[in-house]
């Protein structure tokens, strides 16, 4: 057989476009061993490769999201799903190595660890649920003069699409917005339209006087509880720590707990 | 006591000038010894028009300076008691500052909490005023108010007051995830002398009643989709360590029993934290026993996933858990007749009683091997801790290091590789500034000695 140029499908950092990626991949015919799929913005090219852009294109990334869910399983859907959302870069290559073992094997991927591009998958997927039942706990919101709430944030991993289902489902009734502040990405809820994603800076936004009087009030009480129900005989500060690390505090005080200041 | 009883009903209203920052340091310093701050157990979707679920896991918020998690706003509804425990900080006559929250100021702050995602739910306790019956339609009020006028649909965890008539303890167990009364002491005769106006009796009761509504619940769903449920997230105790002359053996006894009889989701341990000076309690300058508590938690773990029966675990003979070994490598100790498990044919519960394998590995082992033969290995990757269960398992016949290990193992031997082996106590122990070699002055000073020259080659040659 003749040796092939490897062709390299470079696509956006997210779901929809590893899945665009994907869909490209299979559409070429090109064989499986001769194609990586690289996603985000900057890639070092060297000379024995072609490289293709792959526009994003949420229709064929739905596509590919519904054979995965029909033709492999649940499980294995909310694998790739969470495993993009992992900060990693060369997470893309995997997910495509991963969705053709799955084809393969069906719903058993999942389990096949041995494989390194599954186990990485794998991890990735746990990493990032651990990171989101964290910040589940960690997101603060602070209210504004228009009664809507406010929350920035900066987990390791994108957690924003994650965290706006699970907001969306505990606060159906209140306008609130969460931004991650490192990837400029916010999500923000409208009650009985549902949320949405969108890219924007709102680093500059939000002086002081965008608070409401009543925020003042719940951020003083907040630190009066927080420190009256420590007790002092069991004092472990290393503990706490390991616990609820440094990183995740700075995003406190930005958001109006003032608990750590 | 006369005078509470004369108390009009508006009681709470004396306390309308105090404000509520005030309020909140008093009532939330006054609660902070309750320790079950646990938001599991019940699985919630948001409603359209409520705010609010709950998650099955439970979500903690923020952790304390003290290590611990908080995920409720726990709060004593007011701490002016009629009663005179003697362990407890709010007991009647000491003289400290009283406060009691007003229905409405504990739904703003809950409400306002919440929508800031600081909290998961409320934990509401009180002190008993005027009465139990009393204070139990106050706790019904806050959290009826609650439910139906703010519209609060997160978690709420509310304690039954001993006392209180069974139609009040029903009617609150209609509106919230967990109910739970105090046991306070883990014997009837600690409570006898250190809180003379409970009983045993008195506790028991809400407990059962709790007990049995969430059964009758449970078969009325089965029935009827749309039932109001009861208490869905179960009940819980609590018992304060180490201010009563208790052994662990009893604790474990008891916990055993709730967890049996009373179909408890979890027993709450709590290290008697010196507050009051009386001469029926230890001493003010006493430490908290921080290690005690632990190692009743990690027995508690034993008997609720791993089989262990509390009478396993202790005897009349040993009534106190070993400080330097947990429970369960403990038990292993005493019984190495039991071992050692082939990993590739031993049922789950035989695996389960091995020192580093837990209930997760357990079942990934259970899992991979009726593909392949597990090796060392394999069950490293599978989450196996070896350093510790490598004394106690084969792998298809063979031990990980055949030629250094003793082909039948003893105790002192095991004993004195797990501490070479560095095993440590958990962090939150070691910072209250406890270490081996402080602790192993009370224990078993054979496990001190160097190991000798030639027991030494013996080891490493195989030899017996």
């Amino acid at each position: 057989m003749e040796e092939k140029r490897i062709r390299v499908y470079l696509c956006e950092d997210s779901l929809e476009g590893i899945l665009s990626a994907v869909h490209a991949a299979y559409h070429s015919r090109y064989g499986h061993h001769f194609i990586r799929i690289q996603e985000g913005s900057y890639v070092e090219q060297d000379l024995f490769s072609d490289y293709i852009q792959v526009v994003t294109d949420y229709a064929k990334a739905d596509s590919v999201a519904r054979s995965v869910r029909q033709k492999i399983s649940l499980q294995a859907w909310e694998s790739i799903m969470k495993a993009s959302l992992h900060y990693r870069s060369g997470k893309g290559q995997d997910i495509y190595r991963f969705l053709n073992y799955g084809y393969q094997m069906g719903g058993n991927v999942i389990n096949f660890i041995g494989e390194e591009h599954i186990q990485r998958v794998m991890f990735d997927r746990k990493t990032v649920t651990r990171e989101f039942e964290r910040m589940m706990g960690f997101t603060r919101f602070a209210e504004l003069r228009d009664g809507s709430l406010f929350a920035r944030i900066g987990p390791k991993c994108n957690l924003v699409p994650l965290l706006a289902g699970h907001f969306a489902d505990r606060f159906p009734e209140e306008r609130w917005t969460i931004y991650d502040e490192n990837r400029r990405l916010l999500a923000y809820h409208i009650p009985n339209m549902g949320w949405n994603l969108m890219r924007g800076d709102l680093s500059k936004y939000l002086p002081d006087e965008a608070f409401s009087e009543e925020q003042e009030n719940m951020e003083q009480y907040w630190k009066t509880f927080f420190e009256t129900i420590a007790i002092e005989a069991r004092k472990n500060p290393r503990h706490q720590q390991q616990m609820l690390p440094k990183y995740y505090r700075k995003y406190f005080s930005k958001s109006g707990d003032k608990s750590f200041d | 006591m006369q005078s509470y009883m004369n108390k009009d009903a508006n009681y709470i209203d004396n306390f309308q000038n105090d404000s509520i920052q005030n309020k909140l340091e008093i009532l939330s310093a006054a609660a902070r010894y309750d320790v079950a701050c646990t938001s599991s157990g019940s699985s919630r979707r948001g409603k359209k028009g409520m705010t609010g679920n709950t998650h099955i896991s439970g979500i903690c918020h923020s952790f304390s300076s003290d290590g611990r998690c908080i995920s409720l706003l726990k709060i004593l509804l007011s701490n002016d008691c009629i009663y005179d425990c003697v362990y407890c900080q709010n007991r009647r006559s000491n003289d400290i500052r009283r406060a009691s929250f007003t229905p409405e100021e504990v739904c703003r702050l809950t409400m306002g909490f919440y929508r800031r995602n600081y909290i998961e739910g409320l934990f509401l306790s009180s002190a008993v005023i005027v009465n139990p019956d009393y204070t139990m339609e106050l706790l019904y009020q806050v959290v009826r108010k609650l439910r139906e006028e703010y519209r609060f649909n997160g978690y709420i965890h509310v304690k039954a007051i001993p006392g209180a008539s069974n139609d009040l303890i029903q009617k609150v167990g209609f509106l919230v995830d967990r109910m739970s009364a105090n046991l306070e002491l883990p014997t009837a005769e600690g409570l006898r002398n250190l809180a003379p106006s409970k009983s045993r009796a008195a506790i028991l009761r809400p407990m059962r009643q709790i007990q049995e509504g969430i059964v009758q619940n449970k078969h009325e769903l089965a029935i009827y989709r749309h039932v109001p449920s009861f208490v869905p997230a179960g009940q819980s105790t609590q018992m304060i360590i180490g201010a009563t002359p208790d052994s662990d053996y009893e604790i474990m006894q008891v916990s055993q029993a709730l967890y049996d009889k009373f179909a408890l989701k979890r027993v709450f341990y709590s290290a008697y934290v010196a507050v009051n000076e009386d001469k029926k309690l230890p001493a003010l300058g006493m430490q908290t026993p921080l290690l005690r508590e632990h190692r009743l938690y990690q027995a508690d773990w034993l008997l609720r996933f791993y089989g262990f029966r509390a009478d396993e675990l202790l005897s009349e003979k040993t009534p106190n858990f070993n400080v330097l070994f947990d429970p369960k490598c403990n038990w292993a100790l005493n019984h190495l007749e039991e071992f050692p498990v082939e990993i590739n044919k031993a049922p789950y519960y035989t695996l389960l009683r091995v020192p580093g394998i837990g209930t997760v590995s357990a079942r990934r082992i259970v899992q991979a091997r009726k593909f392949q033969n597990l090796d060392f290995d394999d069950l490293r990757k599978l989450g196996v801790v070896l350093k510790r269960a490598v004394y106690f398992i084969l792998c298809s016949g063979r031990r990980m290091y055949p030629f250094s290990m003793p082909l039948s193992m003893n105790e002192d031997y095991i004993c004195r590789n797990l501490l070479d082996g560095g095993e440590r106590l958990p962090d939150y122990i070691r910072e209250a500034g406890m270490n081996y070699r402080q602790m192993s002055l009370f224990d078993d000073v054979q496990m001190e000695l160097p190991v000798p020259e030639d027991e030494r080659k013996m080891n490493l040659l195989g030899q017996i």
